[in-house]
């Protein structure tokens, strides 16, 4: 089996939502770029934010935002909407869970800009049994030869996947 | 929407103030860069590194054309779609020769059904002497599932085109449009010029499609690849060349949009004047927006997506998802 350990933060996002995109991204086949879903998305975090340290690389993983409160770390990650907000928050938990492997409490923080909303996210004992069998679980469906079918789900709508799952 | 920007004029292309910018003769004009999705240069263009460097950072190609029309090169910018997976199954499929004859089989099966689909179209418009140009073609095509070489397979394509190319003076029926037959660099007439510019293009546009996918344009299957040459563009053109060039071209024709006047006698053969060209590319420009509805997809799809969709069927394809059946016409 090859090694799909080293799973990055979006392939969990992407994996609570559609299997199949998940399996996608771990052989970087990535979504057409000229979605204009993904282009406002990159704009967003882009434009917002802007005396935070962002795009901060730890242990393979990106993290959106990293600033100092009360001197606990927050690590926050941006969203367009609040729309897979169950899908975000796992992705926040999954990345306090890295940080926690290599002994840094922090605390985690879900934005969403454009519609003035934050969501605090603290990693939980119950939260760290979810993540690590949700891990195996992830690694096993991408060490499969094939990717999951396509199926109709309601993220189809506006999925950058679109043409291609259905081609 | 992204469109092609199309440079006729002479002039210097340069980069200036994070856009593009073309100045000729009196004449200063910004193209913004968001909304390029690749550039045609057919005129004399000065450009720079900088500008280079900016088309890499833009994700835009760059398609040089000479004086006569004829394809020179891409500036293909370094990838920015990388799957290390799919160059393994693409180089895959290549090295072993059962997968790689069966997906050059499946290119020239949708170049043919696209070319009979396009002689079936005109003889439901009354032009009954088709038929037998359709048996023929039809015979020959019979014949590619035994065949166990390329070379072979090659052979038998150019010879079902033949065939077709050879029905064209039926269809189009213009003294000034004779194809007599088909005659390459240089063109010997009007036509053949016309249908050698048109798959110059078909070749770029699939090849800018191509560029935003994970495929590789050097590995192609049944055009030879020698790991230089872009050749899975031109694979994947044969399928579209009958339903795009050539209908465009009767088209034009028909509609006594083009006049000798377009044509110009050069040492070397045919030249296509400047205005010629312009008016094929809009037309071209027109048909490739046009939308058709397409099985699965669910909705209208332009015929510039429904290439970018051939390539995605090909990826999964190699991917061992699903079987390949290429895009075949149904009006």
């Amino acid at each position: 089996m090859e090694r799909f350990l080293d799973i990055k933060g979006h392939i969990v996002q992407a994996y609570v939502v559609c299997k199949r995109q998940a399996w996608l991204l771990s052989r970087n086949i990535s979504p057409v770029q000229d979605n204009p879903f993904l282009e406002i998305g990159k704009l967003i975090s882009q434009q917002f934010y802007k005396h935070d340290k962002k795009e901060v690389y730890f242990d393979g993983v990106v993290l959106d935002l990293i600033r100092k409160e009360d001197e606990v770390l927050v690590v926050g990650e941006i969203k367009k909407s609040s729309k897979k907000v169950a899908a975000a928050i796992l992705q926040l938990k999954f990345y306090l869970y890295k940080l926690l492997k290599h002994n840094i409490k922090a605390r985690g923080k879900l934005l969403i800009p454009e519609e003035k909303k934050t969501y605090d996210v603290e990693l939980t004992f119950e939260d760290i049994e979810t993540i690590e069998s949700l891990l195996s679980e992830i690694t096993e469906v991408l060490s499969s030869f094939l990717p999951p079918l396509p199926q109709k789900i309601k993220a189809c709508a506006k999925c950058s996947y679109k043409e291609f799952c259905w081609a | 929407m992204k469109r092609p920007i199309y440079i006729f004029s002479d002039g210097v292309l340069k980069r200036k103030n994070n856009t593009l910018y073309f100045e000729s003769e009196g004449v200063q004009k910004f193209i913004p860069v968001e909304n390029t999705s690749e550039i045609y240069i057919f005129g004399e263009v000065e450009l720079n590194k900088r500008f280079l460097e900016f088309l890499t950072q833009s994700e835009i190609i760059l398609h040089f054309f000479n004086r006569y029309g004829y394809y020179v090169g891409s500036f293909y910018p370094r990838e920015y779609l990388n799957s290390g997976y799919m160059i393994l199954k693409q180089a895959e499929h290549y090295l072993d020769t059962q997968k790689r004859l069966s997906l050059a089989r499946t290119f020239v099966e949708g170049g043919y059904k696209n070319m009979r689909q396009v002689l079936k179209y005109y003889q439901s418009r009354g032009i009954d002497e088709l038929e037998r140009y359709i048996q023929q073609m039809e015979n020959l095509f019979g014949s590619i599932s035994n065949i166990n070489d390329i070379n072979t397979l090659m052979a038998i394509e150019g010879n079902i085109r033949q065939t077709y190319y050879s029905a064209f003076d039926l269809i189009i029926d213009k003294d000034d449009f004779k194809f007599e037959k088909r005659s390459k660099r240089p063109p010997k007439n009007a036509l053949n010029a016309l249908i050698s510019f048109g798959n110059s293009m078909m070749y770029t546009i699939v090849l800018s499609e191509i560029y935003r996918t994970h495929l590789d344009p050097r590995i192609g299957y049944l055009h030879t690849t020698n790991f230089r040459r872009f050749t899975l563009n031109l694979d994947v053109a044969e399928i579209f060349k009958p339903i795009i060039v050539d209908r465009l071209i009767f088209s034009i024709i028909s509609k006594n949009m083009l006049k000798p006047e377009h044509f110009e006698q050069d040492l070397e053969g045919i030249v296509i004047t400047d205005s010629a060209k312009k008016l094929f590319i809009d037309e071209l420009e027109q048909r490739l927006s046009t939308t058709i509805s397409v099985k699965n997809i669910g909705n209208y799809v332009s015929y510039r997506q429904l290439i970018r969709i051939e390539l995605y069927k090909i990826e999964k394809h190699l991917m061992g998802e699903k079987e390949y059946q290429p895009y075949v016409s149904q009006w």
